[in-house]
């Protein structure tokens, strides 16, 4: 056997490795812009109400937890829920989404944002009228799994924390 | 030579630009990521949590209380804070622009605080609709592959700025007062 010099050697199937663990490293980046973009689309569409087209952004076994509602599991019950959603008459408010932290673990994700929503609207001896200034502030835990379509949420759970937290007793009370 | 005509040393330059480009982009989202935390800490609030992001030197400088360098120092901070009450106010983080030189990374963001809730007779009133503007200005330092704040200084520029605030550390010692800044 005729070993070969070193300068004669291909570095060629290091390099190659290298090109695909920065690869990999380059897809999670662009899974955590997929996702961003996932989550600000929902929340895009619950902000017009656009309530029929929410139960696509879940997993076919997804499952959400949202406000007081209890757990709800797969896209027939998530898709149930969104749609009691329309008959809640809601006019004027404003929805910002912020500050995502979202980790990519290969085909799955988690991620926790914050919501706000800004209210502009309130009932006077039965009339509608503009009242400026109301803010709740909610927070989103999610998971998310890449699917054949692209990612999807696989979990939601989300409260509305301040000023009054969802999970208060009825009447207030501090946490 | 590869199959697209790149020798070995021109496939290693490309891949040490890459590696560069993907490192400077992780490292953005490490730190947007770090700063996110941080406030959503501030907000919930989970002082416990919050040491640990700041290096060891860091100095803050949040609007009346003054420089605090180190830990010890910061954890007092945090401790007068925490002694002002938790107020239920909304937090929301914008605009982040941050900017990495290696180990070291720059970086300013937008803070909106809405409170609601003010102290009336004894007891809390809730009103609705003030709100303050400030502004971080950070530098953040990775130290054992994990960023933290290096440095810190926050203000309110809107409505009413804290431009006091400086005049007054200018004029005489920093006062390290109550109230509900943070």
């Amino acid at each position: 056997m005729v070993a070969v010099p070193a300068e004669n050697r291909s570095r060629r199937p290091e390099l190659v490795a290298e090109l695909g663990r920065l690869g990999a490293r380059l897809a999670d980046l662009e899974a955590v812009g997929e996702i961003e973009r996932l989550h600000r689309t929902f929340t895009r569409a619950v902000a017009d109400r656009e309530f029929g087209t929410l139960s696509g952004y879940f997993c076919d076994d997804g499952v959400i937890d949202m406000r007081r509602h209890g757990e709800k599991l797969g896209r027939n019950a998530i898709k149930a829920h969104f749609d009691g959603m329309g008959a809640v008459p809601l006019e004027g408010a404003g929805y910002l989404l912020s500050s995502p932290v979202v980790h990519v673990s290969g085909d799955v994700a988690s991620g926790v944002w914050s919501w706000h929503r800004f209210l502009a609207s309130g009932t006077v001896a039965g009339r509608p009228v503009r009242v400026w200034g109301v803010w709740e502030e909610g927070r989103y835990r999610c998971s998310y799994r890449r699917t054949a379509d692209g990612w999807r949420f696989s979990r939601m759970q989300f409260r509305v924390i301040r000023p009054d937290h969802d999970d208060d007793p009825p009447g207030g009370g501090e946490r | 030579m590869t199959d697209d005509g790149m020798t070995d040393d021109e496939l290693d330059a490309q891949l040490v630009s890459l590696r560069a480009r993907v490192r400077a982009l992780e490292d953005v989202e490490l730190i947007k990521r770090l700063h996110r935390t941080y406030v959503r800490h501030l907000a919930d609030p989970l002082w416990d949590d919050m040491l640990s992001m700041f290096t060891a030197d860091a100095v803050v400088d949040v609007r009346q209380y003054g420089v605090r360098s180190g830990h010890a120092e910061i954890a007092e901070l945090f401790g007068e804070i925490r002694a002002a009450g938790s107020p239920r106010d909304g937090y929301v983080l914008t605009s982040p622009v941050v900017d990495v030189y290696g180990d070291l990374a720059t970086g300013s963001w937008t803070l909106h605080r809405h409170v609601c809730e003010f102290p009336a007779q004894g007891g809390v009133v809730r009103v609705f609709g003030p709100w303050w503007e400030g502004r971080y200005r950070c530098t953040y330092r990775r130290e054992e592959g994990r960023w933290r704040f290096a440095a810190m200084r926050f203000r309110i520029v809107a409505p009413d700025p804290d431009t006091d605030v400086d005049e007054a550390a200018r004029a005489e010692a920093p006062s390290r007062g109550g109230g509900r800044a943070r």
